[in-house]
């Protein structure tokens, strides 16, 4: 017999079956990146003012990319992960398989035949919609080599990601008997990391004092633990072993890739030079160590795989074992947290989580009783490791929890607040910085709070501030800068009495003392020029403790004021509510701007804290700094408007305003001086007004920690400031809101004397809503010991 | 040749094939019979180097089939359940399977399609399941292998392609010194086409021999006594389907012919029949324990 020798060996010739069987995919993925690069609007914006963007600013298409990036991401796993399961798909097909391992071919050869056609197509994947991208740049915005930083980084960190995908893809599939389970166990171990990050964040957020994560499960906020800062909690600090995050974290989450890796795309704006190191490529570069590393286990399962496991599921007792084991420790964690309150509860119940999630599992699986007794003896192994995991913050980490810097090591503080509304020191999120605290005197008080707080700590049930209490109360959040470089963070639940005093000591303090003088002295374009300096330089103003976020921290001292521009209007407003219409910087020119917050500064320096933020002398008005409303109305003339209940809420809710009371002498002396201090009067009648106690209302609403609810912005007033007139009679109408109802004149006058427009509630306080002659009406607070 | 020397294969706790030894010398082609599940596919796949036995060895020319895969490039396995790649017609198989084995020959394949009255530029997929059945079979021969794997060769063939196959299997087998496996159900198929069978009945072959020599040690007897007969007159006899009427015994036996005739002539019947079995007699004989009584069913 005549045989031609075939020239193809059959190792090329797997090769090449590799490369033609898997390119159908990475073309359908490289047209979906280029078109979510591209996007249309954006690229008819760029086109249509392609030569505002060439001069003198530059921008890059992808910058665009910042808006899109879950989406990137998900893109980017998602070619990977069918990638892999396509390449290796042969080995979960009865009929495929029975072709190609009765080939002339070693299964390391079919492993890495398959590994180079698909990685290969990743990063052409990848490759040829960032090339298009590139071209298109030159095209409309012309050449600049500056580009090709960010291009080449975010080429490698797209693949990156693509390449986790596939790895993790290929190891799933391997152990898998079909589709279905390579798709499932591709998910658990692209998921494990996120899983056993979330749990201990979960674990450690519940049962460590101190541990700057609030496990937010029990307090109604969702199921979340929330992380303060970007800088603490497990699964930022390891965010770098996770295939969602690694990249976000970083090696230094101060730098400007902190937060978002494409962010450095964004600053590629203005043709400022990128300066991406090797800092930022070293998440990239153990990533792909850790992918070789999947890649390499699944050359070895390949190896040792049988062959009749395809078509079966749950064959493989690592990959089983594994996926359902990590199942149960989410199920250990998330109950062993649900249920933190309760200790001994909740490690009954987690244990049984733990046991009911791995039994369901495992059964449903094997559907073999036998087969899951068989499975039974690492349980008590894994559950022992979680038991002594559990230990560590029961038993107070090691001092974790109580740890206090010294005072001379330390070199600045920033602290924070958790709370829904804007109570106290805080910004305009949660866990927004405030500070640094830098003065020997301002770290002493803060350290001394802090020492409060360790010896209150454990009479907590709940970190996080719970609506069922009765007390006010916040979460502190405080972050030590040391001298050497590293710095503390810790987070306690604080509240009462200790809450109050640490907020007239933070407001009484050098810093919030100092913040305020600058920013109202400052003059605004000065201020203004600054801020936008921070973006212009591609400085994040976001991260925390990045000093130039000073400013942005001292722009909300006292709380109210959150923006520059605010500052740059004013109206009054009397207590009943009546406000100034028009510009009133129409009459007070700069000069006298500066001298009116001159005097509000100096009175404030001179009351302190406590006497501003709870009043005892009697409040005459407010003065509203509020730039947004106003500052186009140039009316010659101050009018009086009368708010409707909208406008009242802004002014509880939004606007910036500073309350007049009589001992606040200067203030009161430059506004009679300008004649102002009439707008503070009104000769409206009261006719009557319903009184309602704080905690009553509080039940009323169904909520019973008022503080959460009642901030001076909180909605929860809302019911009561509505037009009264519709209801036709006021009276029913204020005793159908359980109230009191007055009408003496007397006694409502001293009512109205006494109340504060602005006003940190107290349970034993009380609303009282008040009602005119012209059937208007207000709510204003009245603290118990001014209560007539 | 291809060798099963004490293969033993386990899925799990379940045992498919235990301690399974034959040979498949060079040129010989060898029937593997047994019911369903006796294990001839798991057998079939371990030999191929697909599967890897818990015990013994699958050897092709003397090298472990599942670790050495250089002596997998002249083996073809044809499994039972047909893969052709998706879209690809009978050409672009030819090529795939060119790439693989380095004897593949166009020409043979050209040759045999055409033997078959196969279209080589029509989508395989897209044949009948005896028309891929054929299309498999052109591949496993154009390659040239020195061993062939056949499970279930022959199901969807019509009967003028099965002699056509059959007559291929044995010119290729006696002119290239292959060696050829063939599982089936299909015994009288057996019969013709194989030189050599073997009988796995569930884990283990039961009968190892040649064809011709498989009726040799089963006989089935019609013996008529003088008076009435009592089983217990047959101890010592392995019997089967034994079934006695008045003076007349018929059964079915397997053993020492010789001293089994003895034993019978030492009964002094009146008369015996003697007759030699067919190997779908031996089948039936060495299945009995796995059948059921079908009367019993539905009562």
């Amino acid at each position: 017999m005549i045989f031609r020798k075939s020239l193809t060996k059959p190792l090329l010739k797997d090769l090449k079956h590799s490369f033609r069987s898997g390119a159908a995919l990475p073309a359908l993925f490289s047209l979906m990146i280029l078109f979510l690069i591209n996007n249309y609007q954006s690229l008819k914006s760029y086109m249509q003012q392609a030569e505002e963007y060439r001069t003198p600013g530059y921008r890059y298409f992808f910058s665009d990319l910042i808006y899109s990036q879950g989406i990137l991401v998900v893109l980017l796993f998602a070619f990977g992960v069918l990638m892999g399961v396509s390449a290796f798909n042969f080995v979960n097909s009865k009929k495929m398989s029975n072709v190609f391992f009765s080939f002339n071919i070693k299964r390391k050869d079919l492993f890495v035949n398959r590994c180079i056609a698909s990685v290969s197509y990743l990063f052409l994947g990848v490759l040829l919609p960032m090339l298009a991208v590139l071209l298109i740049n030159n095209h409309y915005l012309g050449f600049e080599g500056v580009i090709l930083v960010p291009w080449f980084y975010l080429v490698v960190a797209m693949f990156s990601y693509a390449l986790i995908g596939f790895s993790v893809a290929v190891l799933a599939a391997i152990c898998a008997g079909s589709i279905f389970e390579s798709a499932l166990y591709s998910l658990i171990f692209l998921f494990s990391p996120t899983i056993l990050l979330y749990g201990a964040d979960l674990l450690l957020g519940t049962f460590l004092q101190g541990f700057p994560v609030i496990n937010s499960v029990s307090s109604g906020m969702g199921y979340a633990p929330r992380i303060i800062s970007t800088e603490v909690g497990i699964q930022n600090q390891l965010g770098f072993l996770n295939p969602f995050t690694f990249l976000d974290t970083g090696a230094d989450s101060g730098s400007y890739m902190g937060g978002s890796w494409l962010t450095a795309l964004a600053k590629a704006n203005k043709g400022t030079a990128i300066d991406v190191g090797i800092t930022q490529y070293w998440p990239i570069f153990l990533w792909f160590g850790i992918s070789a590393l999947f890649l390499f286990t699944a050359a070895k399962t390949l190896n040792a795989r049988k062959a009749e496991n395809a078509g079966s599921f749950g064959k493989n007792r690592a990959a089983r074992g594994y996926s359902v084991t990590i199942l149960s420790i989410f199920a250990f964690c998330f109950m062993a947290s649900k249920f933190g309150q309760q200790r001994v509860l909740a490690i009954a119940l987690s244990v049984l989580a733990f046991f009911a999630v791995y039994f369901i599992l495992e059964f449903a699986i094997l559907r073999s009783f036998r087969e899951v007794k068989s499975g039974l003896i690492k349980l008590p192994i894994v559950l022992g490791v979680l038991l002594c995991v559990l230990a560590i913050p029961f038993t107070g980490a090691f001092g974790y929890g109580k740890k206090l810097p010294d005072a001379k090591d330390v070199d600045k503080i920033y602290i924070s607040h958790l709370s829904q509304n804007n109570l106290f020191f805080e910004g305009a999120e949660y866990g927004t910085a405030y500070g640094p605290f830098t003065s020997q005197s301002d770290i002493a008080m803060l350290l001394d709070l802090h020492k409060t707080l360790i010896e209150q700590s454990s009479a907590f049930d709940s970190k996080f501030p719970s609506e069922d209490s009765d007390e006010r109360q916040t979460g502190y959040y405080v972050q030590y800068r040391l001298k050497d470089g590293t710095s503390i963070n810790r987070y306690y639940p604080i509240e009462g009495e200790t809450l109050q005093n640490a907020v007239i000591k933070v407001a009484d303090s050098e810093y919030t003392k100092q913040s305020l003088k600058e920013y109202f002295l400052m003059p605004y374009e000065e201020l203004q020029t600054k801020i936008n300096g921070f973006y212009e330089n591609g400085k994040d103003p976001y991260s925390l403790g990045a000093e130039e976020y000073n400013i942005f921290s001292r722009l909300n001292a006292y709380s109210q004021f959150s923006s520059p521009e605010s500052l740059s209007n004013l109206y009054l407003i009397a207590k009943n509510g009546r406000q100034t219409g028009g510009a009133l910087s129409q009459y007070l020119d700069d000069a006298g701007m500066n001298a009116l917050k001159q005097c509000i500064l100096n009175d404030y320096a001179r009351l302190g804290a406590q006497r501003v933020l709870f009043p005892q002398d009697r409040v005459l008005g407010a003065i509203v700094f509020n730039g947004y409303f106003y500052s186009q109305q140039r009316s010659q003339e101050i009018t009086i408007t009368h708010p409707d209940y909208s406008s009242a809420i802004d002014f509880m809710y939004s606007s910036r305003a500073v309350q007049v009371t009589e001992d606040m002498s200067e203030t009161v002396a430059f506004l009679r001086e300008k004649d102002l201090l009439k707008y503070f009067d009104s000769d409206l009648k009261i006719v009557g007004a319903g009184i309602v106690q704080v905690a009553n209302l509080a039940d009323e609403m169904q909520r019973k920690n008022y503080a959460w609810y009642f901030g001076k912005e909180s909605s929860m007033f809302a019911p009561i400031f509505y037009d009264i007139s519709q209801y036709g009679d006021w009276q029913e109408h204020l005793k159908g809101m359980g109230m009191e109802i007055k009408t003496n004149g007397e006694e409502t006058a001293r009512l109205f004397s006494n109340a504060d427009m602005t006003a940190y509630p107290q349970p034993d306080g009380y609303v009282v809503q008040f009602v005119f002659s012209d059937n208007s009406t207000i709510a204003l607070y009245v603290p118990p010991e001014k209560m007539p | 040749m291809i060798e099963s020397k004490n293969i033993t294969k386990r899925y799990g706790d379940f045992t498919a094939v235990e301690d399974v030894s034959f040979r498949v010398e060079p040129g010989s082609i060898y029937g593997l019979i047994g019911y369903n599940g006796a294990g001839k596919t798991t057998l079939l796949k371990t030999l191929a180097g697909i599967y890897r036995p818990e015990e013994g060895t699958a050897m092709l020319g003397g090298e472990d089939s599942f670790n050495s895969n250089k002596v997998r490039d002249r083996l073809f396995f044809v499994p039972d359940d047909l893969y052709f790649l998706p879209g690809a017609t009978m050409r672009g198989m030819a090529k795939f399977y060119e790439g693989y084995y380095p004897r593949f020959s166009m020409k043979t394949f050209e040759k045999l399609s055409s033997f078959f009255g196969l279209d080589t530029k029509k989508r395989v997929r897209a044949f009948s399941k005896g028309m891929q059945r054929q299309a498999e079979l052109v591949f496993a021969l154009a390659s040239h292998p020195k061993y062939i794997l056949l499970d279930e060769a022959f199901d969807g063939l019509d009967p003028a392609k099965r002699i056509s196959v059959k007559k291929l299997f044995i010119e290729y087998a006696a002119e290239s010194g292959c060696s050829i496996l063939i599982s089936s159900h299909n015994l009288p198929e057996i019969a013709e086409l194989c030189d050599h069978v073997g009988i796995i009945n569930g884990k283990s072959l039961i009968v190892n021999t040649s064809v011709d020599d498989v009726s040799r040690d089963y006989r089935k007897y019609r013996i008529l006594f003088n008076g009435e007969v009592d089983k217990l007159l047959f101890e010592g006899i392995a019997y089967k389907q034994m079934s006695i009427e008045n003076q007349l015994a018929v059964f079915t036996a397997r053993g020492d012919i010789k001293e089994i005739n003895g034993r019978i002539a030492a009964m002094q019947p009146v008369s015996v029949d003697e007759v030699m079995l067919s190997l779908e007699e031996v089948f039936m004989y060495e299945m009995e324990d796995k059948e059921h009584d079908i009367s019993e069913i539905f009562n």
